[in-house]
């Protein structure tokens, strides 16, 4: 191999060296953005992992299957679409309910509101008031408007708080782990111990 | 070098694949094998998706988010407020500003000083009581911690409280327990230095607080022949908030003090001196909750030796009522009583009489939402504010929204607002000399609008939103300025001869180009057709109303380009001022962000970057504004 060969290969090396310096410094490069999840992925995560922190009355899981309600939020829909087929929740097989309307809630036992029905959460609560289910909000006045459950999105990260008081209501016991978690918790109480077999 | 192209599209090719690798690891499915605790500790990409629109509000609403204040590169809340599209904002000097919504935006040769907004901070309302302006330099928080700002154009004095004229900017920072744990944040630029600092934690079992501190100094501009404006100014601010959760209680105490130095053209210094502590309780039973809020606020403002000054005390206790009657319908009623109690230090050309007063301001008021059928809500409001000056008024609101699905959402409103009598309109007295050549009118009464707005939002995509507001609104009683009498002309007085109405539209929209990248453009367009009432005497005309720029328009750019990289740019066109003129302009403010770790966010940022300097609002009021460049860093022990 010729010497200008050579130099031209330790050059190429050479900027290959400070290229990938500078591709680990901005964190991966361009692509690789979607490395991070993003808030409806955590969201739907979350929605599926609470089945395991929650207790509800013998009789609201009476039906074949263990479901969660999505009211909008497309995106959270859809990764939830993705994770819930091939698990069971509470010991049921678990679905999906994609809704747009409140009336069409069925007898789900989760029900996500998407954050473009904030305006209205108070109307939407009161519909589904005093029944077994997990309502989860994602707003800034989500507790105050009486949901279980609400997502908060703190420096990048995906938090919730969680109202006991709602859970009473609507005849649920939220775990202490769950309560643990939690940046805050409104109502009484340290939470149930873990039920058995909760987490599948 | 055909060579070393393959070589780099080989070395290229690595990392991207590497990358969309990582994009599949991370899906869904293995995000639900995480445990509670690994969940709330995964780092969520910022920004990757539009940001919800209040799908059914009926008002003409824009919410300037949490993300959208901190990735702005915007240092002020006076700055961070370009970001809304239904307001107008116009620098004035280093630490004045005045700020429009759907026009009456402020003409400072007729002393019209922008006085027909609502401004909240956490509930508590900062505009001046003097005069019903905003003194923009009182108005700072440490951005941190600012939770959002909505902005609400068109009357909003019903549900939102007195001087919501033209609309209502609604500042909220975060509760303290979404706030622990220290953040130290600093700046250096060329046109500014900034540091700020807040520490918080937990308060026993249900409590949680955080304390902040701040300082600034913000540098002069320059006057059209490019000398010092001498403008420059610098603050120092500090605060506590809070918040105690109990099982059917909410309680949140906060508080702020600063104290500030503004240079002035040709004289001695101005000092600004304030503090405020809030309370506020919420008990929650059943469906239904009450909440009273309680607040002090001090004002001070001391401008050199004769050049007058004032102190201003306000006492604010306000109760508010949510009721939930059946499911279909939200009742909302509340009552507050406020005290402004002032002395002014009159200065040889600008004196108040009397020099002091104290004025209560009460309101009661009631609304309810009825929803009827599936797709319609109807809104009925109603207040009787009882101001110092003119009494008890009524101001009536009516709002329906009507909800068509994928096909969007529709609302329409009608409402009447009112800026009331201060003593600037009816104690004022100015002087040349010995010579009073205006005064203060006791007969003035409340300009007054009634005001009709429509909407339109939609999502014709996942994609893609926008939001279309026209409004048309009828003016009357409108300030003008009117000889004393034919026979002795002097003093003028302030009268209330003018009227007529505007028309206009705002709009806007987000759309995701990418997964990583959102473009959000705006525009607003605002017609005047206004008229002196007979016997009116025409001096300053029509543009004394606001010199405001029949067009506006924006475009926002967010990208994360990487997980640790992110850049924001927001481009904006101002039209041309008509009276005093000025010509359009149009300027760049961006900023690129680098998380270098965890703990640790470096940043570059530049406001006004289009040109050396721009002119805002024309001269002597108006200054020459520089470009500003900042380098910062953002950091958070955990």
């Amino acid at each position: 191999m010729s010497r200008q060969v050579l130099t031209n290969v330790y050059r190429l090396l050479h900027k290959a060296i400070l290229l990938g310096a500078l591709y680990a410094c901005i964190g991966g490069g361009w692509l690789a953005h979607s490395a991070e999840p993003g808030e409806e992925e955590v969201e739907a995560a979350f929605l599926y992992r609470f089945a395991g922190y929650v207790e509800w009355p013998a009789e609201a899981l009476s039906a074949p299957l263990f479901t969660i309600a999505v009211l909008g939020a497309d995106g959270v829909a859809q990764d939830l679409q993705q994770m819930l087929p091939e698990h069971q929740l509470k010991n049921h097989p678990a679905q999906l309910r994609r809704i747009r309307r409140i009336e069409d809630l069925g007898n789900a036992q989760i029900l996500f509101v998407g954050p473009q029905y904030n305006d209205e959460l108070r109307r939407i609560i009161a519909q589904v008031a005093d029944r077994p289910v997990l309502i989860v909000t994602a707003s800034d006045h989500g507790l105050e408007a009486g949901s279980c459950v609400n997502f908060l999105l703190i420096d990048r990260r995906l938090r919730f708080e969680v109202s006991t008081i709602a859970a009473e209501h609507a005849g649920l016991k939220i775990s202490a782990e769950l309560l643990s978690v939690a940046v805050r918790v409104q109502g009484h109480g340290t939470g149930v111990p873990l039920a058995t077999g909760g987490l599948r | 070098m055909r060579g070393s192209s393959k070589l780099w599209c080989a070395l290229l090719a690595v990392p991207l694949t590497s990358g969309a690798w990582a994009v599949d690891t991370t899906a869904a499915e293995d995000l639900s094998r995480l445990s509670l605790q690994e969940l709330a500790n995964v780092q969520i990409t910022s920004v990757s998706k539009s940001p919800e629109p209040l799908r059914r509000a009926p008002a003409n609403v824009y919410v300037i988010t949490h993300d959208d204040i901190v990735r702005s590169g915007a240092t002020s809340i006076a700055e961070v407020l370009r970001l809304a599209p239904n307001l107008q904002v116009t620098q004035l000097t280093a630490s004045s500003y005045q700020f429009g919504a759907g026009g009456f935006g402020g003409q400072q040769q007729a002393q019209n000083f922008a006085n027909k907004l609502l401004i909240l901070v956490d509930g508590r309302s900062v505009y001046s009581p003097l005069y019903s302006g905003v003194y923009a330099d009182t108005v700072d928080l440490m951005l941190e911690d600012v939770d959002r700002i909505e902005v609400i154009s068109g009357p909003g004095g019903t549900l939102w409280g007195a001087n919501a004229m033209q609309g209502v900017i609604n500042i909220i920072t975060r509760a303290s327990y979404l706030t622990r744990g220290t953040l130290v944040s600093a700046g250096a630029g060329n046109e500014e230095q900034i540091g700020s600092a807040r520490y918080g934690d937990k308060l026993g079992q249900d409590g949680s607080f955080r304390v902040y501190g701040m300082s600034f100094h913000r540098g002069a501009d320059e006057t059209a022949d490019h000398s010092s404006a001498h403008d420059g100014w610098s603050k120092g601010q500090g605060g506590f908030r809070a918040d105690w959760t109990l099982p059917e209680d909410e309680i949140t105490f906060q508080g702020d003090a600063y104290r500030g130095t503004e240079n002035q053209p040709g004289t001695l210094d101005t000092t600004i001196v304030g503090a405020n502590l809030l309370t506020r309780w919420r008990h929650q039973w059943g469906r239904a909750d009450l909440q009273v809020q309680a607040y002090y606020d001090d004002s001070e403002r001391y401008g050199p030796a004769g050049g007058g000054g004032f102190l201003l005390r306000t006492y604010d206790l306000e109760v508010q009522q949510n009721w939930l009657i059946g499911s279909l319908q939200h009742l909302v009623w509340g009552a507050g009583e406020r005290l402004n109690d002032y002395e002014i230090t009159n200065a040889q050309s600008l004196l108040f009489v009397p020099a002091s007063r104290k004025l209560t301001l009460g309101d009661v008021f009631a609304q309810d939402t009825v929803s009827i059928g599936k797709s319609v809500q109807v809104g009925l409001g109603l207040k009787f504010e009882d101001d110092p000056y003119s009494g008890w008024t009524a101001l009536p609101d009516l709002r329906v929204s009507w909800d068509l699905g994928a096909a969007g959402v529709l609302w329409a409103a009608a409402a009447k607002g009112v800026r009331s009598p201060t003593p600037f309109d009816v104690d004022v007295q100015e002087k040349i000399g010995p010579l009073v050549y205006l005064t203060g009118n006791p007969g003035f009464t409340a300009e007054r609008v009634k005001s009709y707005e429509l909407g339109y939002r939609v999502q014709p995509a996942s994609f893609v939103s926008f939001s279309i507001s026209p409004y048309y609104n009828v003016y009357d009683d409108l300030r003008t300025i009117e000889f004393g009498s034919t026979a002795d002309p002097l003093p003028l007085h302030w009268g209330n001869l003018m009227s007529g109405a505007t028309y206009g539209v705002s709009a806007w929209g987000n759309i995701q180009v990418m997964d990583w990248w959102r473009l959000s453009p705006s525009f607003s367009v605002l017609h005047k057709n206004l008229r002196f009432d007979a016997g009116a005497s025409g001096i300053l005309g029509l543009g004394q109303a606001g010199d405001d720029p029949r067009s506006q328009a924006g475009l926002t750019s967010s990208m994360n380009i990487s997980p640790k990289l992110t850049f924001d740019a927001s481009l904006r066109y101002v039209g041309s001022l008509p009276d005093p003129g000025l010509p359009a302009y149009t300027e760049l403010t961006a900023r690129l962000g680098w998380q270098v770790a965890r703990t640790l966010e470096l940043s570059l940022s530049g406001t006004n970057l289009l040109r050396a300097y721009h002119e805002e609002y024309p001269a002597p009021a108006g200054a020459e504004i520089g470009r500003g460049v900042m380098v910062g860093a953002r950091w958070t022990p955990q």
